[in-house]
């Protein structure tokens, strides 16, 4: 289920994981202190529509839950 | 295929890094193809094959200056999980050269390998500059239901 980069990011302070805003290109990046950072596809700023084969790699890399993510995505 | 082939280039102040990259329509996202480059686990997407795999050269490039910029090696980042190489082996095994497909199978195509190779120097005091992400070296697309042996892969 796709769901709205704004929604996401909203979601991920929660964990701890913030949204930056590049100086330059189409990707802003996902940083939560002592990770790597993540980048995300923002083609659309906050309105992107992100798939589904990205949000379980976002959960991959910052070892979130998906289930749990999805739960709370919908909630 | 665990982790991204380095062959030293013509210089010694550089190697040449080739990575995987595997592409697929969205499946929820009509119009959009993902794109996961398996050697660093990092997946973006684009409208249509062509925006994916602009895309994820340029996620690739962002993630690999900032790893250098903090220090880090981006390739100790670790790969994608099993199923996604499993996927792109079968694409290699059953998939034909990208630019040997007829125009009209092109909507069939359901899922496409390729590779990025990008440079960087040797030495631990990285500098971004030094990155250029280069032209894919080959790319092999998977038609649906095709089992077909490609040429050359």
């Amino acid at each position: 289920m796709p769901a709205r980069l704004s929604a996401i990011a909203a979601l991920l302070l929660g964990y701890g994981i913030e949204l930056e805003e590049p100086s330059k290109g189409s990707h802003w990046k996902l940083r939560k202190p002592g990770c790597r950072v993540f980048p995300v596809p923002a083609h659309n700023g906050r309105k992107s529509e992100i798939g589904d084969e990205y949000i379980r790699a976002l959960c991959r890399h910052f070892e979130i839950e998906p289930r749990e993510f999805y739960r709370k995505l919908r909630s | 295929l665990a982790r991204p082939s380095e062959t030293v280039g013509r210089s010694n102040m550089e190697k040449f890094c080739n990575v995987t990259v595997l592409l697929k329509p969205a499946a929820d996202l009509p119009g959009v193809w993902t794109a996961h480059c398996l050697h660093l686990d990092l997946v973006t997407q684009g409208d249509g094959f062509i925006g994916a795999m602009a895309a994820i050269r340029e996620a690739v490039q962002l993630v690999v200056d900032v790893d250098l910029s903090e220090g880090r090696d981006p390739l100790t980042r670790p790969s994608a999980p099993e199923e996604y190489w499993s996927q792109f082996s079968e694409v290699v095994k059953h998939g034909a050269p990208f630019d040997s497909i007829a125009a009209a199978d092109m909507a069939s195509v359901s899922a496409v390998v390729a590779q990025l190779r990008f440079s960087r120097p040797l030495h631990a005091a990285l500098d971004a500059e030094f990155f250029e992400t280069l032209p894919d070296p080959w790319v092999i697309a998977k038609v649906r239901g095709s089992t077909q042996q490609p040429s050359h892969c």
